[in-house]
């Protein structure tokens, strides 16, 4: 839960963050002693501005719907009380929750661990009480051109003073992310819909809907926010020779390229994997640039790999190196990473791989550098 | 990550090398059904607070958790990631993050993470695997073979590895018979049933030999845990497409080549050197028990091939009481028995298997002391805390399940393990084989008491779960723990019938009939039998039996095809009736009062 005070349009942040865990909370004790801070920095605040202003305190609750007292949350909300004690007048609720989708159960749960599901798209939510729902509204997200155009801001913001990104490419890496996010969303919708005609049997409106709706949320602005954060990681910290000279707009463009494949390419199952691959070739590129992700990432693996001690009984196949790759440029990026795959499959070997490679100092010698420095540094 | 906290000590490390390096710091959290946000939350505050106390330029550390996919979603507690894997306005986390799942997770969580796709390895990686664990030969000069000699036939080495990858391809995808194939088996048995392929195999330079007999071995070691049929048909896809185009292959063509469970079980338990799973590189192993009320458990303690005692047997009750502890005190006497190089049999203990995945997946850290001596560790979690522990090569560990809890077992667990399904019949026919041909009274005998067992079952018996369970237990009973061959007989004379028969009963079972029922069975045989045996009878009633003679013919009596003299023909029949006779009586007490009554008009009752 946020507080922040208002005093007559002014702004003043007075609690960062404070957090409530509304799953633990099945009685109504922390929520009373949550309310009772409030009033206190509340009554700080009243006394640093005088009485002739009364802040108005919001309150927001974020996914609320996976709450364990949604009773309380809707006494909070529609009631404005409290364990039925009446809330403060200038106190305004706002809540955030995640749509109710549910995790599509198959007959077989062992099917579910075979990872052949990527896209997922279901939220672990309670479904919202009747009266909630009434005031329930839908935020939406960025729209196809919205998303684009914040795009092209994001990026002209990272660029800007910098002499070796010029405009036309930023345009044209503009198009290559949000195509990217566009993809997914199509290669979800789809492979979603198989999916549910498998489940059903057959296939109708509702199930296109549902397909769609849960495609909707595979990619989200903070995939383009990642794939900015990793951009800058290759390209300024992480310097592999693979990628090319600095400076060059090739340089920028490999770097972008290495970064959409860790964002969305290597979330992709392979049928998906090829087409994702089409669709990057299709895209228009300068001449004498390329967009050939496949290319620059099997050279950024093989740059990785070479450096890495991989102990000998262990075969040194593509999902090795694309799991050792993606553990070394997450952890040093600090990037959460998600492995997903089968029971067997090298998920767990390969971060320890890493790890020992790591600690051994068989990495190339430009982490030396680089390590240092962006770890120090913030993004 | 012994040897990584050993070894990169930052600026204080003893190599110059790895004083330019970071510190890398992992902490492992090994997720369960239970893990609760609690747990998760002291593990990031672990990391952060370490993270915070150091330059983050010469310290890196990080969370990985494993089997993220585990706790129930139903719990919600991974709802605590959402706030651990982002700062504030999205900005970076504190800490890193690797996160294991076999499922994709909600999209609350799988947003804020960077998600890598680990398919089923493509054809290229697994003949990759296959070529690196099938052919390559360690030595000072690291070569791979080029042929492979299979059943007298030379193959060449990649296409007889490439034959077996696209096998076990199509019994994935297969969608007739073995369409549970893809949920029962994974990756991880079919690299142990290639790690068997070679360590059955005899390598002569570059070429491997093999036949059909090793390919069947290895796959009663990593394809098994399945119904008979079943595993003909999977040895079946295997060897098919191994040999000629013009020998014509039916899984019927397998039916002598596999050894009955029981065998299967004790080579794999008990093999030859006393190697432990460990020290031979093979997996722990999984009982499946069909009998549904342990006796297999039972059973093969009896046997020898299970030695259980309150050390080694580790059962978690399903009593709510005391829960807690009893968890704390099966994984404490595990932990226990691994540092021991004691041998582990769990059994019920469903609720805190993920605290043991590392070991299960044998996935150790060797640390190698001052006198050059190598010690195995593997992370036991209590609590979802993991803790190293120190593990004995000698160590080994069996997981026994019953086949109803089976569907619930997920796949990283079922992969682990070397699977093997057990039934009450199975032990019964292991045990019948080692009396040769005498089986063959017991099965008669069983064909008798299961037709009676018919008859009464229409008007209740009480204790029958199931009428072929419970007649297989009683014969069960009558198994000796060994054959006791006859005493040998040097001096000549004649010996009763009685006592003769009586002898023969107890050295190839554990009745110990009396005197009087053998009479009563030598009347009714003498009605029963024909003209000339009944009055063979009579005279040996009469005037004895040559004892020397007679013992012969009883030892006759065990090897198959022996000759059938009259002699031999009485004694078995004799010794037929009498072991019907008490097993019908054992079964009768069983039976409810008004199913025998109900029933008193058949023959077989008087």
């Amino acid at each position: 839960m946020w507080i922040h005070l208002l005093p007559s349009g002014t702004f003043w942040k007075v609690l960062s963050r404070s957090r409530l865990q509304l799953r633990n909370c099945v009685e109504a004790r922390p929520w009373l002693s949550f309310s009772s801070m409030v009033s206190y920095h509340l009554y700080g605040v009243i006394c640093t501005v005088g009485n002739q202003l009364m802040p108005t305190c919001s309150s927001a609750m974020k996914e609320f719907n996976t709450s364990s007292v949604l009773g309380l949350c809707k006494e909070v909300i529609i009631d404005h009380t409290l364990a039925g004690q009446p809330l403060a007048e200038n106190i305004v609720v706002i809540a955030a929750c995640n749509p109710a989708r549910q995790q599509t159960i198959t007959v077989n749960p062992r099917e579910r661990d075979l990872a052949r599901d990527w896209v997922g798209g279901h939220y672990q939510v309670s479904d919202l009480p009747p009266s909630v729902k009434k005031i329930k509204w839908a935020f939406g997200s960025l729209n196809r051109d919205q998303e684009k155009e914040f795009i092209l801001k994001r990026l002209e913001f990272m660029a800007d003073g910098d002499c070796s990104m010029p405009s036309y490419l930023r345009v044209a890496l503009t198009e290559f992310i949000a195509e990217s996010q566009q993809a997914m969303r199509t290669f979800a919708t789809r492979s979603k819909r198989d999916g549910l005609i498998r489940e059903f049997g057959e296939t109708s409106e509702q199930v296109d809907e549902l397909a769609g709706s849960r495609a909707q949320s595979i990619v989200s602005l903070r995939d383009i926010q990642r794939v900015f954060s990793l951009f800058d990681f290759y390209s300024s910290y992480l310097r592999l020779s693979s990628i090319g000279d600095a400076v060059a707009a090739q340089t920028h463009r490999n770097a972008m390229l290495l970064a959409i494949a860790t964002v969305y390419y290597l979330r992709l199952d392979s049928h998906n994997r090829t087409e994702f691959l089409k669709m990057t070739r299709s895209l228009p590129a300068e001449q004498g640039q390329k967009n050939d992700l496949q290319h620059v990432l099997d050279l950024a693996m093989d740059e990785v790999i070479a450096a890495t001690e991989i102990p000998p009984a262990i075969a040194v196949t593509r999902g090795l190196k694309e799991n050792v790759f993606m553990t070394f440029v997450c952890t040093l990026s600090k990037s959460p990473l998600m492995m997903v795959g089968p029971p067997g499959a090298s998920k767990v070997r390969s971060p320890f791989v890493f790890i020992s490679s790591m600690i051994f100092g068989f990495l190339m010698p430009f982490l030396l550098d680089s390590i240092g420095e962006y770890c120090g540094g913030q993004l | 990550m012994n040897i990584v906290a050993d070894n990169c000590n930052g600026e204080d490390s003893s190599s110059p090398f790895y004083r330019k390096h970071a510190r890398l710091a992992l902490y492992h959290y090994q997720c369960s059904k239970k893990s609760t946000s609690k747990e998760l939350l002291a593990v990031f505050d672990k990391a952060t607070q370490r993270q915070n106390r150091v330059d983050s330029s010469k310290h890196r550390c990080f969370v990985l958790m494993d089997e993220a996919g585990l706790p129930e979603e139903e719990r919600e507690s991974l709802k605590v990631l959402h706030y651990l894997l982002e700062g504030h306005m999205s900005a970076k986390a504190e800490v890193g993050f690797v996160g294991i799942s076999n499922h994709v997770l909600d999209a609350a969580k799988t947003n804020r993470c960077v998600v890598l796709l680990r398919e089923e390895p493509d054809e290229a990686d697994m003949l990759s695997i296959a070529r690196g664990v099938l052919f390559n030969i360690k030595g000072e000069v690291y070569s791979r073979a080029h042929q492979v000699d299979f059943g007298g036939e030379l193959v060449p080495a990649d296409d007889f590895a490439r034959s077996l990858c696209q096998s076990y391809a199509d019994m994935l995808h297969d969608d007739g018979e073995l369409h549970w194939f893809d949920t029962f088996f994974g990756l991880r048995d079919l690299i142990h049933f290639f790690k068997a392929l070679r360590s059955n195999s005899t390598l002569e330079g570059v070429k491997m030999t093999l036949s059909v007999q090793d390919v069947v071995r290895a796959i009663e070691r990593n394809f098994n845990g399945v119904s008979p049929k079943a595993i003909r048909l999977i040895a079946y896809h295997f060897l098919q497409p191994l040999t000629s185009s013009n020998i014509y292959w039916s899984p019927r063509c397998l039916e002598g080549a596999f050894r009955d469970p029981v065998h299967v079980i004790q080579h794999a338990l008990q093999p030859s050197g006393q190697v432990s799973s460990l020290t031979s590189g093979t997996r722990f192993k999984l009982i499946i028990d069909e009998s549904g009320d342990d006796s297999i458990l039972r059973l093969l303690n009896i046997g020898g091939i299970l030695r259980l005692s309150k050390k080694s047997m580790f059962k978690l009750s399903r009593m709510p009481q005391d829960v807690a502890l009893e968890e704390l005190r099966l994984i404490s006497g595990v932990k226990f028995a691994a540092l021991q190089g004691k041998t582990a049999v769990l059994s019920q203990t469903e609720s805190i298997n993920e605290s043991f995945y590392d070991l299960f997946n044998q996935h150790f850290q060797s640390v190698t002391g001052r006198d050059g001596s190598v010690d195995l560790y593997t992370n036991i979690a209590v609590e979802g805390v993991s803790r190293r522990s120190l593990v004995r090569p000698e160590f080994e560990c069996v997981v026994h399940v019953n086949e109803l809890d089976l569907p619930l077992m997920p796949a990283p667990f079922l992969n682990r393990f070397e699977k093997f399904r057990l039934t009450i019949k199975d032990v019964l026919y292991s045990g019948w084989e080692g009396l040769g041909e005498l089986a063959v009274i017991f099965k008669r005998s069983r064909q008798s008491v299961s037709h009676l067992a018919s008859v009464l079952s229409e008007c209740g018996g009480i204790g029958w779960v199931n009428n072929e369970k419970t007649i297989d237990s009683l014969f069960i009973d009558l198994l000796p723990d060994s054959y006791s061959s006859s005493k040998v007989r040097e001096t000549g004379g004649t010996c009763n019938v009685v006592s003769l028969i009586i002898e023969v009963v107890q050295s190839i079972s554990t009745l110990r009939p009396m005197a009087n029922d053998l009479l009563y069975v030598i009347d009714m045989a003498i009605d029963y039998l024909n003209d000339e045996d009944s009055e063979a009878l009579r005279l040996m009633s009469r005037e004895g039996v040559d004892e020397v003679r007679a013992w012969q013919l009883v030892e006759t009596l065990r090897a198959p095809g022996a000759d059938m003299t009259q002699l031999s023909r009485i004694v078995r029949n004799l010794v037929q009736m009498l072991v019907t006779r008490m097993t019908v009586r054992r079964m009768l007490q069983l039976a409810t009062p008004e199913s025998v009554f109900a029933a008193r008009y058949v023959d077989e009752i008087e």
